[in-house]
């Protein structure tokens, strides 16, 4: 089944603007690990507004497994499609971990034992456990983003879509994140869609899509997309590290191939200095 | 900007912060009630030292406590001044004009600046022991009756503490703004307070802008998780009262009374 799956969709934020997301069509399947990468403005944040009914579609249709988008089930398939934004401050609204996460499950009305074990269910999911009772304010910025998440797993969501969640972490704070979400994904299934203008980030997906301008521009393996580097700097679209230490070494003569795994990478580097 | 500790949740384990909520509301009502009805030094001291006890049983740093008077420390001493030249008592040490220091205006504002400083500590005690949510839930709780007359309770309460929540965050962005405005050259120190005023407007139209787009961002992800308004609205957290909040309700019961008593008993000194 087709976890969401977007139509022919238009959408602009004022009559007469231009277009966010132009006739744009996109799947992604149940279970799938996507990657949406994209430039400042190339609509990939509209993407994850419109999939889960933040914003209504000008034309086309949006479907959530199955479900076609629209007033009456406009909180089912929030149940189903958990975003996570991308300033952790703005999207807590407990001073205590376990208030926030608990937050989601609250608003649909599930009885106290089980917000109980979704709360201890979505802190295992992210590795806070430990920081059940602490205040968020504390915590640094990649456990903040947990945190959020944990709020979108309370209402144990099929899909999850982290809308730049990275962008503003420190390196540290990204790897957590990115490793999470793997895991969510691999372990328990979830359908994840990872928006984000770090290439590296993308490197784990199952599928890589590129969005510029409104429309989506390329799709493939993250390893296909990559290969097609003079493309991406046309989309505004950086390498990542490794793929321009690969170039650079090639363009210093060393004969390696263009790998975008730095064990890969260390084992030819290795060879051609032996 | 950092040490602005009115509002600020101080996490420990104690007596006080395992309170009901809603009885810590009654009992800064009741406390304030009590300030107000003292009307002799005995009285007073009465109270400060309920207040005292309160500070210990919280296990809260005093010098935490009083950093919550500093900041109207400026509007005690204001008021205090005002009323010293202003009331006109009988024992007049000094007249100029309309100005007037007595005996009795001295005594006066010395009360007043006392019931100010204990209304403070007692009000930031409350947020100090208190979570926002908790406190949200205690006011929800308490204005449940006035759901009758069709009030917005549960939005009200959310709103309270949403407002909590976001203090220490709009006290950084101040401070940064500040910082970003000083780096481009403004002056915020010198000139008359007109001036000073005005240099405040740097400051205030980006920190009122962030304000409203952290709302907007804020807004999203409610409605992402779900949020439908107070209705089939659960609650994780459920308020409770215990042993303990007898024990608090019997010492706030015990000193209204004490106060009333020594206002008929004890009319001296002043």
């Amino acid at each position: 089944m087709k976890a969401i799956e977007f139509t022919d969709v238009s959408f602009r934020y004022e009559e007469e603007g231009p277009f966010a997301v132009r006739h744009l069509n996109f799947a992604v399947d149940e279970g799938e690990f996507v990657a949406v990468l994209g430039h400042n403005g190339s609509g990939k944040s509209t993407l994850a507004r419109l999939a889960n009914g933040l914003l209504t579609p000008d034309e086309g249709e949006v479907r959530v497994f199955g479900t076609l988008l629209g007033e009456k089930n406009l909180y089912d398939v929030r149940r189903n499609v958990g975003v996570v934004f991308q300033n952790p401050d703005n999207q807590t609204v407990a001073t205590i971990v376990e208030d926030d996460v608990a937050f989601g499950a609250e608003n649909v009305g599930l009885p106290r034992e089980e917000i109980g074990k979704r709360i201890d269910f979505a802190l295992r999911a992210v590795g806070m456990e430990e920081y059940r009772t602490a205040t968020v304010a504390r915590l640094s910025g990649g456990q903040k983003q947990r945190v959020a998440i944990a709020g979108v797993l309370a209402l144990k969501p099929r899909a999850v879509i982290l809308d730049e969640s990275t962008a503003m972490l420190d390196p540290r704070g990204r790897r957590e994140i990115v490793d999470v979400v793997t895991r969510l994904n691999k372990e328990e299934g979830i359908t994840v869609v990872l928006i984000t203008h770090f290439m590296e980030e993308a490197l784990l997906a199952d599928r890589a899509v590129v969005m510029n301008r409104g429309e989506l521009v390329m799709q493939g393996t993250p390893r296909e997309i990559f290969e097609r580097r003079e493309e991406l700097v046309t989309y505004n679209l950086a390498l990542p590290r490794i793929g321009i230490i690969c170039e650079k070494l090639r363009a210093g003569g060393m004969q390696v191939g263009y790998t975008l795994d730095a064990q890969t990478l260390a084992k030819e580097i290795a060879e051609c200095v032996s | 900007m950092k040490d602005v500790s009115f509002g600020q949740f101080y996490p420990v384990d104690s007596f006080v912060h395992r309170l009901d909520p809603r009885l810590k509301i009654l009992f800064l009502i009741a406390y304030i009630v009590a300030i107000f009805l003292a009307s002799n030094f005995y009285g007073l001291a009465a109270c400060a030292a309920v207040l005292v006890l309160m500070v210990l049983f919280a296990r809260i740093p005093f010098g935490k406590v009083l950093r919550s008077v500093r900041g109207v420390a400026f509007l005690v001493l204001f008021t205090a001044a005002l009323n010293v030249l202003f009331y006109s008592g009988d024992t007049v040490y000094w007249q100029w004009g309309i100005f007037c220091v007595s005996f009795e205006g001295i005594i006066f504002s010395v009360f007043l600046a006392l019931r100010l400083v204990l209304l403070v500590i007692c009000s930031s005690l409350l947020t100090y022991t208190t979570t926002p949510v908790s406190l949200t839930d205690g006011v929800e709780s308490l204005l449940t009756p006035l759901k009758w007359i069709r009030l917005p309770v549960h939005e009200l309460a959310l709103v309270m503490s949403i407002a909590l929540r976001f203090i220490p965050i709009l006290m950084d962005e101040t401070s940064r703004i500040k910082n970003a405005q000083m780096a481009r050259g403004a002056d915020f120190e010198s000139g008359g307070i007109i001036k000073k005023v005005k240099a405040t407007i740097p400051i205030l139209v980006p920190l009122l802008l962030s304000a409203f787009r952290r709302a907007d961002e804020l807004g999203d992800a409610m409605d992402a998780r779900c949020y439908t308004g107070g209705k089939h609205r659960t609650k994780y957290k459920k308020l409770r009262f215990t042993w303990r909040d007898l024990i608090a309700f019997l010492l706030g019961a015990a000193l209204i009374t004490g106060v009333v008593l020594m206002k008929i008993w004890l009319p001296a000194p002043y």
